[in-house]
């Protein structure tokens, strides 16, 4: 009997693809940014309030819609003027690197200098997956109970940014607001913290600002 | 809850690593996963006993370390496997 030393990144693949697209993006100046979070977050009516902000050039922008099924959430950025192309996983609970780069190669890229991937609603494994984007933005909301922090830590320890989204209904819920930032930022220090209400296009700026400033 | 996904790519790396080193009988194989890797032993065995037939793996079960330092997005390792 021998025992062989591998040490070998289980998704070494999945993340060798992931570079090579990151690269590819950085080469042609243009970012990718990954956009996750729960399912019912919010991550559609964000980028729908935040494309259609006057100080946002749509024609610069294109986005991944990711879902198990449907084009409805392709049709609300097609609606909105953002050049879109849907990706259905037929029940993958995550996007991989692979589609993402088959994705970007059905995309016109050509003026674009930021991708948006609106990823599936997942928490769990779409943290794990590299897709190749350069910034990672995650969505919450009130009504999901402030303890997601704490039961996915790697989602909240690797975004860049989080929104907490549905500050209108906090009051009619029973969410800890100051204990759901200090749970981020006790797994990640260096994360930016924006509370919004998507719907009614409040507390968007900064990321109107993230979008708009390349 | 993506164990099917990650067993998939443990059993290309260990059949790679095996024949590589002249191993045609692999009996354990260690994952090294961080605090946080979000991977279940026993879902992954699930998947596992399906996905090892016909391989060099037949006979073979997989045992999740934590290993703390472990951090970042990917945090699953194929540590070591046990064979002859």
């Amino acid at each position: 009997m021998k025992t062989i030393t591998v040490n070998r990144n289980v998704l070494i693949k999945n993340d060798e693809l992931a570079q090579q697209t990151r690269e590819m993006l950085a080469a042609k100046g243009i970012r990718m940014i990954n956009f996750l979070g729960t399912p019912g977050s919010g991550k559609t009516t964000v980028l729908e309030n935040v494309l259609a902000s006057p100080e946002i050039d749509k024609s610069r922008i294109a986005v991944i819609e990711g879902d198990l099924f449907t084009d409805l959430d392709a049709q609300r950025m097609a609606e909105i003027g953002v050049r879109t192309i849907q990706l259905n996983t037929e029940g993958a609970c995550h996007l991989e690197a692979d589609m993402v780069q088959h994705g970007l190669e059905e995309l016109d890229l050509d003026g674009i200098d930021t991708v948006v991937v609106d990823n599936i609603g997942n928490l769990v494994c779409t943290a794990a997956f590299q897709i190749g984007a350069h910034m990672r933005v995650c969505v919450a909301s009130t009504t999901e109970g402030n303890d997601k922090p704490l039961k996915y830590p790697n989602m909240f320890a690797t975004a860049n940014v989080v929104l907490l989204n549905k500050i209108d209904l906090a009051p009619y819920t029973n969410f800890d607001i100051d204990r759901f930032i200090c749970d981020v930022k006790k797994l990640n220090p260096d994360v930016e913290i924006h509370l919004c209400t998507a719907y009614k296009n409040e507390g968007l700026e900064p990321v109107v600002k993230l979008f708009a400033n390349k | 809850m993506h164990e099917g996904s990650v067993c998939r790519e443990i059993v290309d790396i260990v059949t790679e690593a095996a024949a590589l080193n002249d191993i045609t009988k692999v009996y354990e194989i260690v994952i090294s996963v961080g605090e946080y890797s979000c991977v279940n032993e026993s879902q992954l065995n699930f998947y596992f006993d399906v996905m090892k037939r016909d391989t060099c793996m037949e006979e073979a079960y997989i045992r999740i370390e934590k290993d703390v330092s472990i951090t970042g997005p990917t945090q699953m390792y194929v540590k070591t496997f046990k064979g002859e």
